[in-house]
């Protein structure tokens, strides 16, 4: 009976040009319009404001101010002073995206000697804290160029004093390198001086070479997080983190279309012959939430293969993984306006209804703003919005490469709901007298 | 095969289906006859196990609906008065749709399914959707999808509505025919020539409550209307022919009316002799004679105090 009714509903789909496509071009084309506004195909980088930052080590107090007054100027970061211990206290609490920690003696930069700066990154905020890395690499790299161009312009033994002969003048003087190239072979004391001269320019130029590769200042980067169990990093691609939260925002809507679906068979009279017919006394229902759910399914498969096609958006270690949440969470939202469809009385009154609380939800759960980053206040009330749970589940697979193992509480946490809401559903039918109350 | 009694269906304050009774034999066509709002729909409804009863009992097929629907629903078909179809299916899907939810499958089905359509002329546009088809159509593919688990009885609510003369009649052959094959219906309408010339049995329906219950002839007796004799004498001889006429047997009552004299007589053919002899004798000529007979019309307007909107 179930099957007549889901396939019933699915030729009606399917000969509806226009559901056909808002569900396959819809995804596709929210996939678009986040790749233009966010800097093009192939990703590019969010705007993002100063990022908290803190800096560890005891420069000298001038060297301190500059180097604090330097990065905030830049208006890229704001910066605290404080020790290892508080630096790695803020970012397992994501409280700031990275700690640099800075050489005991900050002079040891300017030395040609291997020195060691470390940056400990929170993973939770990974776009941010790759900022912090590729800064300090560049900023290392230009200190490490100014070295370099300081040794090559001032030899380490100086230029002679005024006064002295000049070994140089008299060694070049002639008219041709062949002539210069005799003159320091036949040997004379000028020319021994002349060629020491050389060598240690050489010496120098060889350093130069050495100061760009390998680093003098090598870069120890740390991720900080005691859950960060996996190997796979998180992700550095911008889709992962916006395109699932956006996905189940247009998700939510189709849902509450299609379960107010039982709005239309009513004005449509069908309704009124399925319930004469010797249906289930939930077969109605629970058909309805059949049909939604596959709707709901096709278009996270679009979106998941426009994503991935179009922005090389990442799917997840795990081939199970994204498969299981996608069925979740289609699950879940499939049932979420079966309810509100039994309580409101006609088609116009229940997308009024659906619109606000989908709006709203999806304010509060994390469909705007990556979960990870939202708000401390936002993230204790998302637990309480359906859609906080699929969107935490699908940041955990594109985001931080979970697998299924990682994502099944999470995904329990859907099915919980969608059995919930599915049993309210049942349950306010039999109230309002099943059949009767439908009419 | 349908029996009802003393049912009672209120909405809040409002009696929709006020102490009716009535019951429909295997093989019949019964007309409920009434006005809008007059409780046809809700009866059917009550009879399709849709709604409960607030008192009284229903059986279809000798199940109690109350108490049985299940097995009531699988024994009747329904019609609905609105168009029930799915307008983006085509006719053989939608009569397939409703066919599987009865548990027809396979060839049993498609053999149906094509009769089906055979019988209400769909065949040709079998496979094209529903909503490119005219109004007739539609009724018609409407009243098949009552019948695909081939119903014993078929509960038939205003099927024509809205609907033009030719398309009307041949919806009205279809149910003939459809009865001819031993289908019991419950035919509801508000149409007073359609319960006459396609009820075996009629009941006339108003506020909920059964006006006349009976066969066309039963119902003009219950009434106990009379025909009316109407002729035209000379304006001095009216008042002293009432008189007269009054007094003879059979006769009701005699009256005079715009001129004319009335006599409401059991039956008006009989009379007529007598009254030519009466008239010669008194020299006067018989002009302008007219029988009227009763009709359901009439018999409606006095029962129900208003005339039938079309
Ligand atoms: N669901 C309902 N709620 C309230 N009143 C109703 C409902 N259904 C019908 N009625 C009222 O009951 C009366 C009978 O309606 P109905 O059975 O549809 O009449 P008919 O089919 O003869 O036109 C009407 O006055 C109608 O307004
Ligand atoms: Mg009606």
């Amino acid at each position: 009976m179930l099957r007549v009714l889901v396939i019933k509903d699915i030729r009606r789909w399917w000969s509806d040009r226009q559901a056909v496509i808002v569900t396959l071009l819809l995804p596709l084309m929210l996939t678009a319009v986040l790749g233009i506004s966010f800097g093009g195909f192939g990703g590019g980088a969010p705007e993002i404001e100063a990022i908290p930052l803190a800096l560890v080590g005891d420069p000298p107090a001038l060297l301190r101010e500059q180097l604090e007054r330097a990065l905030r100027e830049s208006g890229l970061f704001a910066p605290v002073w404080c020790d290892s211990a508080e630096a790695d206290r803020l970012v397992r609490k994501g409280e700031v995206r990275a700690a640099v920690l800075l050489p005991g003696d900050l002079q040891q930069l300017l030395s040609p000697e291997r020195v060691a700066i470390g940056v400990w990154k929170d993973p939770g905020s990974v776009l941010q804290a790759d900022i912090v890395e590729q800064i300090l690499r560049r900023g290392l790299k230009r200190v490490q160029g100014g070295e370099a161009v300081y040794l090559a312009a001032w030899p380490a033994d100086g230029f002679p004093a005024t006064g002295e002969p000049d070994p140089f003048g008299d060694l070049l003087a002639g008219d041709s390198l062949a002539a210069v190239w005799r003159r320091i072979r036949d040997g004379s004391a000028e020319a021994e001086a002349a060629r020491q001269k050389f060598e240690a320019i050489l010496d120098h130029q060889a350093a130069l070479i050495d100061a760009f590769d390998p680093p003098a200042v090598a870069l120890t980067v740390v991720d900080r997080t005691g859950q960060e169990a996996k190997g796979v990093g998180p992700s550095t691609n911008m889709f992962d983190y916006i395109l699932p939260g956006m996905g189940i925002f247009f998700l939510m809507f189709a849902a509450a279309a299609a379960a107010g679906d039982l709005h239309r068979e009513r004005a449509g009279g069908t309704l009124r012959r399925l319930l004469v017919a010797p249906l289930g006394s939930s077969d109605l229902l629970v058909g309805k939430w059949l049909f939604a759910m596959l709707n709901g399914l096709l278009q996270l498969v679009v979106l998941f293969a426009a994503g991935r096609l179009l922005f090389r958006m990442s799917l997840g270690p795990d081939p199970l993984a994204l498969p299981l949440a996608a069925v979740a969470t289609s699950a879940m939202l499939a049932s979420l306006f079966l309810p509100l469809a039994l309580l409101t009385s006609n088609e116009k009154q229940m997308g009024s209804i659906s619109t606000g609380v989908t709006l709203f939800m999806a304010m509060v759960g994390g469909n705007f703003i990556n979960v990870d980053q939202m708000p401390a206040v936002l993230q204790a009330a998302g637990r309480f919005t359906p859609n906080y749970w699929a969107n935490r589940t699908f940041n955990d697979i594109a985001v931080h490469g979970r697998g299924v193992g990682d994502i099944l509480p999470r995904v329990a946490v859907l099915f919980g709901i969608a059995a919930v809401m599915l049993a309210v559903a049942v349950a306010i039918y039999r109230r309002r007298g099943g059949k009767a109350g439908l009419l | 095969m349908i029996r009802v009694s003393n049912l009672v269906k209120s909405f809040g304050d409002l009696r929709a289906v006020d102490d009716l009774s009535f019951a429909v034999g295997p093989g019949e066509i019964f007309g409920l006859l009434g006005p809008n709002g007059a409780g046809k729909t809700t009866t059917i409804s009550v009879l399709s196990t849709l709604l409960p009863a607030d008192a009284g009992s229903a059986s279809v097929c000798g199940h109690d609906v109350a108490a049985e629907p299940g097995a009531v629903r699988r024994r009747i078909g329904v019609v609905p008065q609105e168009l029930a179809l799915y307008e983006e299916l085509t006719a053989e899907q939608n009569l397939a749709t409703f066919g599987q939810l009865y548990g027809l499958s396979g060839p049993r089905l498609k053999s149906r399914i094509g009769e089906l359509l055979e019988l209400a002329e769909l065949a040709e546009h079998a496979r094209r959707p529903v909503k490119g088809f005219s109004g007739g159509m539609k009724r018609r593919l409407n009243i098949m999808l009552g019948l695909v688990h081939a119903p014993e009885i078929l509960f038939l609510d205003e099927p024509t509505v809205g609907i033009d003369a030719q398309a009307r009649s041949r919806i009205l052959d279809l149910i003939r025919s459809m009865n001819a094959r031993g289908l019991t219906v419950l035919y509801t309408t508000h149409y007073l020539e359609e319960a006459e010339h396609l009820c075996d049995r009629i009941g006339v329906i108003d506020h909920g409550r059964l006006a006349a219950l009976g066969d066309k002839e039963e119902l003009i007796r219950q009434i106990g209307e009379h025909d009316v004799v109407r002729v035209q004498v000379p304006a001095a001889a009216l008042a002293p022919a009432a008189a007269a006429a009054a007094a003879w047997p059979d006769v009701t009552f005699a009256d005079l009316r715009r001129g004319k004299l009335e006599i409401h007589c059991r039956d008006g053919a009989a009379l007529l002799p007598r009254l030519q002899a009466e008239l010669s004798a008194g020299g006067l000529g018989l002009d302008q004679l007219e029988v009227i007979r009763p009709n359901l019309e009439s018999l409606y307007l006095k029962i129900t105090g208003r005339a039938l909107r079309e």
